[in-house]
């Protein structure tokens, strides 16, 4: 039982880490109908320049902070060169993101070297009736239910946020209304970043990553916003922490080495299974 | 990619307009041909690898320029056709045997994710490919019988004969070669059949197509287990060649490349494939051979095939997305026109 | 207010405005009839800067709002917030403007758009158009797909709107009945080119022009 509480709270805040990412993917995806493959990118990058920002005497806090801007920085570079002014199919974004993410590698082996690389989180660990839990997991729900508040706040009461949702919603009708939709679309790969940055610094002091973590961060996040249909962030949320939690528990009770496989059967099955729902309705699932 | 149905009718209009194409694929294939007797053994291998490619390439090109999905798992193919072959020949099945089976597994792989699989489109397929390469990866460096993740070593050579033994680097480049040729041939006449042009209205317009009779979901299987099979080909000639296997020989980021490289040559033409194979395999050399110079720390020859491949695969989609050659083509036939036009 | 000088617009590779020209003065009703495909559409999204313009000349005195074929509205956001991005980018304006215009809004102001009927959405559409506070407000399609009573208070509303605040308004319809009804002036679009103008009343008089481009008057109103 005690063991069980154990897992449920590493895998929510793993699946928090998920939900983050796919959160990020959402913002763009609604924006631009684009999957951002470089989503793993901004959680690396941000990790490690943040890394880097602590062992220049940043202090804590700030050295993080560092690391969430230059992701969100990031985010809008990878957005201007992903959607172009003349417009091109997502599929073709797509790809350019790809680009971006392998390109990354190379900035990333250059200035960090492959191996995975740590950042100095919360080291202690809370210990109540036989259970061990790592301080830093609840750090990252605590965190993660802050940004999901503020992200809530922010699509509901923002102007800005209302315009991303106007875009959305209705592309053209934003067009008429002079709203600019790539620039929108830039901005939501600006937020992409900003989510990716933040769960990157903080998943590295319970997880390093090196510079092709990125895949799997990337997939874990499709996973977690495709349960929502690319297009919901509470579902996102909700998917993501389905998923840390199904690890976490394949990971306890079964074998930790299927626990990434699990879950990428999960996200086949849920993505076909809703464009059979979606055939079956009338509605072109073309994505 | 952004697929445009005018420019895919001059193209092919330009193509069939002069006979410069099958002139300059005849010349190709004799230099192919007396290359591997010049060809040191190093450089042998590249070729092989070049030839390798290329036949994967094509596979995608037809997936993708063709019947319009994008799939970023391709590699797993090239994986499941090397591990066929290495597994089957590890367990006394003659190599001949195991080298043709490699391609019929490939393709009854590709026939049983590929019915749910292709139920999705763009994106999610996409990703769907990529999550499956991920998952037999991470099964397959999980299963002992399967060599885990250390791999299969010392797979025997290909046998094709009891007594002809392909032994030397340069057999295998002819042996490449030839396979490559074969594919070729194998995928312009489908291209030029009726299911081909069936394809490639799938690719401009679904919807379209199937509204014009075309056997949509049918088509798009086919096309997919084709690609498979040319995947399952490449594989089994590279576990016989290089005698090792892993699943680290198969990333996600070989995927990529294979993106590339179509990309690079331009994915409406199976010869774009063949070129994007050659002008990729050419610059990771050239690549490795700066990356390896004096001074340089280890990881240079990495950096300098990521940093390539990203901002390639950028560059060309952005500025080029009809790949290298219809650009330069395009570039040709400006300059030629405006010198008539001066005439 | 707006002079249109000669205009050609492209669409697809087609002609679909073919050297246009036409004016409206301030505070002009002036309406842009003709049968479907005629160009109309082509015309007011160049003149809203929405489609390029590829020949002549488009001048604007004043602020120009355009209410889209369509009604366009964010079907997923409240009419309050719809409203509010008819400012966009100008995010201090507040929604009680057109709430005090038409009152009739504020009742729906929480309700999704994409749950309204037609009427009220055409009208939430105009009321998001005036939140730019327009000296020139162009409607697409006044009519389309609404009931000919929804049309009619439509209408009424939109001459109010007119006499209050002297905008100018420039409708463009298929029925000829609602436009020549509500507007002082019009031009018949056909095939990309204006084939007659003048006041409604000369229109009207001139029947064969109705029979010939629209089909007569029966379309709309009994």
């Amino acid at each position: 039982m005690n063991q069980l509480i154990g897992y449920l709270i590493n895998g929510i805040a793993v699946g928090c880490i998920y939900a983050m990412l796919g959160s990020g993917l959402v913002a763009i995806y609604r924006v631009t109908t684009v999957v951002n493959v470089a989503q793993g990118t901004f959680a690396v990058m941000g990790g490690l320049i943040a890394s880097s920002a602590l062992s220049f005497g940043l202090p804590h806090g700030l050295g993080e902070l560092v690391g969430v801007i230059a992701a969100g920085i990031l985010g809008l570079l990878v957005g201007k060169i992903a959607l172009t002014k003349g417009g091109i199919s997502p599929i073709s974004s797509l790809v350019i993101t790809i680009g971006l993410a392998v390109a990354a590698y190379a900035l990333e082996v250059g200035l960090w070297g492959s191996l995975p690389v740590s950042l100095a989180g919360i080291r202690s660990v809370l210990r109540f009736s036989g259970v061990a839990i790592q301080d830093q997991y609840l750090l990252i729900i605590a965190v993660s239910i802050v940004i999901f508040i503020g992200l809530w706040a922010f699509f509901s009461k923002s102007y800005i946020g209302l315009a991303l949702t106007a875009c959305s919603s209705n592309s053209y009708g934003a067009r008429v209304m002079g709203i600019d939709v790539r620039r929108m679309g830039v901005i939501a790969f600006g937020l992409g970043g900003v989510l990716g940055g933040l769960s990157g610094i903080l998943i590295m002091p319970v997880q390093p990553l090196s510079f092709n973590s990125d895949i799997n961060l990337v997939v874990m996040g499709f996973a977690a916003a495709v349960i929502g249909g690319m297009t919901r962030f509470e579902y996102a949320l909700a998917g993501g922490v389905v998923l840390g939690v199904v690890e976490e528990l394949i990971a306890g009770y079964w074998q930790a080495r299927y626990q990434l496989e699990v879950a990428l059967g999960i996200v086949i099955l849920t993505m076909v299974f809703e464009g059979a729902l979606n055939a079956r309705r009338g509605t072109a699932a073309w994505r | 990619m952004a697929i445009d149905t005018q420019k895919v009718q001059e193209i092919s209009k330009s193509k069939s307009g002069s006979r410069l194409p099958l002139f300059g694929a005849a010349i190709a294939l004799i230099v192919a041909l007396l290359l591997p007797s010049v060809l040191n053994s190093a450089n042998s291998s590249v070729y092989v690898y070049t030839m390798l490619y290329a036949i994967v390439a094509v596979g995608l090109s037809l997936l993708i320029g063709y019947a319009g999905q994008v799939s970023l798992g391709q590699a797993v193919f090239v994986a499941v056709g090397a591990y066929t072959a290495a597994i089957l020949s590890a367990h006394g099945v003659p190599t001949i045997l195991a080298f043709i089976l490699a391609p019929f597994v490939s393709m009854m792989v590709a026939l049983i994710v590929g019915i749910p699989l292709l139920t999705l489109r763009g994106n999610y397929l996409a990703f769907g490919t990529l999550a499956l390469q991920l998952i037999i990866l991470g099964v397959v460096a999980n299963t002992t019988f399967l060599g885990g993740s250390l791999g299969i070593p010392s797979i025997p050579q290909l046998g094709l004969t009891s007594s002809l033994q392909l032994g030397s680097a340069k057999s295998y480049a002819w042996l490449s070669l030839v396979l490559l040729v074969g594919v070729l041939i194998v995928s312009r006449n489908l291209i030029n059949s009726r299911p081909g042009r069936g394809l490639r209205a799938l690719a401009t317009t679904e919807i379209g197509a199937a509204a014009a009779g075309v056997p949509v979901g049918r088509y798009r299987l086919y096309a997919f287990l084709l690609s498979a099979a040319y995947g399952g080909i490449a594989g089994a000639v590279y576990a016989f060649f290089t005698g090792f296997i892993s699943p680290n020989s198969f990333s996600v980021l070989l995927s990529i490349e294979f993106i590339v490289m179509i990309m690079v040559g331009g994915s409406r033409s199976i010869w774009g494939a063949v070129v994007g194979a050659f002008v990729i395999s050419i610059l990771v050399q050239v690549l490795n051979t700066l990356g390896t110079l004096h001074g340089l720390p280890n990881s240079m020859p990495a950096i300098f095939s990521y940093a390539a491949y990203g901002l390639l695969l950028v560059v060309i989609i952005r500025y080029m997305p009809d790949g290298i050659v219809a650009w330069f083509g395009k570039r040709l036939g400006r300059l030629t026109t405006a010198s008539k036009n001066l005439d | 207010m707006l002079e249109v000088a000669n205009l050609v617009v492209h669409y697809d590779g087609a002609v679909a405005v073919d050297d246009v020209t036409m004016r409206i003065e301030n505070s002009e009703l002036v309406s842009l009839i003709g049968p479907n495909g005629a160009g109309k559409s082509s015309l007011i999204k160049a003149v809203a800067g929405l489609v390029p313009i590829d020949g002549g000349k488009v001048s604007l005195q004043g602020r120009l709002a355009y209410v889209p074929e369509g009604r366009q509205l964010f079907r997923d956001l409240t009419v309050d917030q719809n409203l509010r991005l008819g400012a966009w980018p100008n995010r201090r304006q507040s929604t009680d403007y057109v709430y005090d215009l038409l009152p009739e809004i504020k009742k729906f102001e929480k309700r999704k758009a994409g749950q309204l009927s037609g009427g009220e959405q055409q009208l939430v559409a105009v009321a998001r158009g005036l939140m730019a506070k327009p000296d020139l407000l162009a409607i697409d399609e006044l009519s389309l797909g609404l009931s000919p009573l929804a049309a009619a208070k439509l209408v009424s509303n939109l001459i109010s709107l007119h006499e209050s605040l002297g905008i100018a308004l420039l409708i463009v319809e298929q029925s000829a009945t609602v436009a020549l009804k509500m507007c002082q002036r019009a031009y018949v679009m056909e095939a990309g080119r204006i084939v007659k103008s003048g006041t409604s009343s000369e229109l009207i008089e001139s029947g064969e022009m109705l029979d010939a481009y629209l089909g007569g008057m029966g379309d709309g109103q009994p």
